[in-house]
């Protein structure tokens, strides 16, 4: 199951997460998110362009199976952390500390800038306005910085 | 309005179809969804449940425009976006393969391991959208763009209330299926109130897909009739293991068959739909493809076996049954289940002196969401104007709704279901107690 990768990924990364709240789902949702269509592992989810950004069905049902994930752990994982997902994931990650805002609101402007820009049709020529159309509550400050920093990392 | 066609359905009465749509709907691969049951095989079990994907598509297209014309009168959809989204319900089916999901299983859950890539229903749809040039011309020449209506198909259109329209918890789709389908089985626990859900569906201040709290108990029915259909139709055990067998038969007849060699893959379906004889790909076609086979001996014994069974219902027959609602989900009980499946083949093969057990034996082990967390449709509550999932809404009866129906079914070849029925009967008992240890 790749949820067991994501989840190891959160965990060298030291971000605890509870499936059973709903912001802890939306961050499981855009790492995996991330590591698929940003950092080009395939994980065989399929993202749909849904209230809070890129969601996967796939992803969402195995989570329900994420104590079979616990079999992995204490085998040391099988995240390596000299490994180019690793240290791109955490590269993404790191511009949340620039943002004042929850991880899971941070995440969800990453990946829906992400989207908005490259996977949703028609084609958005402004990503930055056409997200605040459609989420308003979300600081056009933060997706600038956002945008500006994903552009320098060559993601946009 | 010179050439709109009014088409009287059972459940919407009748539908007004414009000129421009009648023109679509007339095209070779849309009349292709009359030819496709919308059960699949359900009618094994209800002789009456053999509607088909045409009806369902137009009944779709008919809530899609009621929807649409409502939330464009409260300012949430654009007006002009009106017909995209009536074309997206209109063909968000036209790329349904024979048996509905009986076939899809095959490319969901087995091409995986045939090292093929896997895809669903949806996928197609939209390939048949962009790679039918018939259709592709008439949705231009209507001044629609064919790549809009496909990405509100696969879910990935710009707004992302147009792709929650037609996919999600509370959609245009379920809501017609659930209804259409109980009429067709008999099973009138499946009803639902549709006027009332369109009524009082909404979008809050997020933009999300929301009830008002008065449309609080249409909703709350639709869950639960969805459950009762889950439960008499969908998951019913006989119609079940038909579908199962049917992803079986495909198997088989697309390793056995070298002239269906490009239905392996989705780039041969695709290199199908541009020439133009996917349109031919039906249920008539599939059983005239088996028949065939078995009258001119063109098919292993497998296969053949197979293939009589399924074409004069004499299927596989349960041997073993759990179907429990639980919180919890199936997870460690299919990891048990799949454990005591492998030591079941090994011992069948073992004790019989026979290879390829599988085949004399169905397993099958899911949870079905009854709600889904992440897709559940918000309730506006009418007094403070909050927002609030509907199963956490205080008097929501989804609150102390389970989370999951979990079912593990053994089927068993006919031919070999007293021997095994006799050796594995005291495990099967155990296997019983032991797996509802897992669940609450």
């Amino acid at each position: 199951m790749n949820i067991c990768l994501i989840m190891d990924l959160l965990k060298a990364l030291n971000i605890d997460v509870d499936p059973q709240k709903h912001r802890d789902r939306m961050i499981i949702q855009k790492v995996g998110y991330i590591v698929q269509e940003m950092l080009g592992t395939d994980l065989s989810y399929s993202f749909k362009w849904y209230t809070y950004g890129p969601y996967s069905r796939k992803l969402s049902k195995e989570l329900g199976s994420i104590e079979l994930c616990k079999s992995i752990e204490g085998k040391g994982g099988y995240v390596n952390i000299d490994s180019i997902l690793y240290k791109g994931l955490k590269q993404i990650l790191s511009i949340c500390s620039e943002i004042n805002k929850p991880m899971h609101r941070c995440l969800e402007m990453i990946t829906s800038l992400h989207m908005i820009a490259n996977k949703t049709y028609p084609k958005s020529e402004d990503p930055i306005n056409d997200l605040i159309n459609i989420k308003p509550y979300m600081d056009k400050q933060d997706l600038e910085k956002i945008y500006s920093r994903l552009k320098a990392m060559k993601y946009l | 309005m010179g050439k709109d066609k009014k088409i009287y359905d059972e459940i919407h009465g009748y539908i007004l179809l414009p000129e421009d749509y009648v023109k679509i709907v007339d095209l070779p691969i849309f009349q292709r969804l009359r030819r496709i049951k919308q059960l699949g095989v359900a009618h094994y079990v209800y002789p009456g449940a053999i509607h088909n994907r045409f009806s369902h598509s137009l009944g779709v297209y008919s809530l899609m425009s009621r929807l649409a014309k409502k939330l464009s009168g409260e300012a949430y959809i654009d007006k002009d976006d009106i017909p995209v989204l009536e074309l997206a319900a209109l063909l968000h089916d036209i790329g349904h393969m024979p048996y509905s999901h009986a076939v899809e299983l095959y490319y969901s859950n087995f091409a995986r391991s045939r090292g093929e890539r896997t895809f669903t229903h949806e996928d197609l749809s939209y390939a048949v959208i962009l790679n039918d040039s018939d259709l592709k011309e008439a949705l231009n020449d209507i001044g629609i763009d064919p790549y809009e209506v496909a990405h509100i198909i696969k879910g990935n259109h710009r707004n992302p209330l147009y792709n929650q329209l037609l996919s999600s918890d509370l959609d245009v789709d379920r809501m017609d299926y659930l209804v259409r389908d109980s009429l067709h089985t008999g099973v009138v626990y499946g009803a639902i109130d549709i006027d009332r859900i369109l009524e009082t569906l909404t979008v809050d201040s997020e933009l999300r897909l929301s009830i008002f709290s008065k449309g609080l108990i249409a909703v709350e029915n639709f869950y639960i009739s969805r459950l009762h259909m889950y439960r008499g139709v969908y998951y019913h055990k006989t119609s079940l293991m038909y579908e199962l067998m049917v992803a079986r038969i495909w198997e088989a007849l697309l390793d056995e068959n070298s002239e269906l060699s490009k239905l392996r893959s989705f780039d041969g379906i695709i290199s199908l739909i541009k020439s133009g004889e996917f349109r031919y790909i039906d249920d008539y076609w599939v059983h005239g493809v088996l028949a065939s086979m078995i009258r001119n001996k063109e098919c292993s014994d497998y296969l053949c076996d197979l293939a009589e069974m399924f074409l004069f219902r004499k299927g596989y027959k349960t041997i073993f049954d759990l179907t429990h609602l639980s919180n919890k989900h199936v997870s460690e009980v299919e990891k048990k289940f799949s454990r005591y499946i492998e030591q079941l083949v090994e011992k069948i093969e073992k004790e019989n002196s026979i290879k390829d057990a599988y085949r004399f034996i169905i397993p099958f082990a899911e949870s079905i969401s009854i709600y889904k967390e992440d897709e559940a449709i918000y309730v506006v509550d009418q007094n403070s104007k909050r927002s609030i999932e509907i199963y956490e809404y205080p008097s929501s009866v989804i609150r102390t709704l389970p989370k999951y129906l979990i079912i593990a079914r053994i089927y068993a070849h006919p031919y070999f279901r007293s021997t095994l029925t006799e050796y594995i009967d005291n495990e099967l008992k155990y296997l019983y107690s032991d797996l509802t240890k897992h669940l609450d």
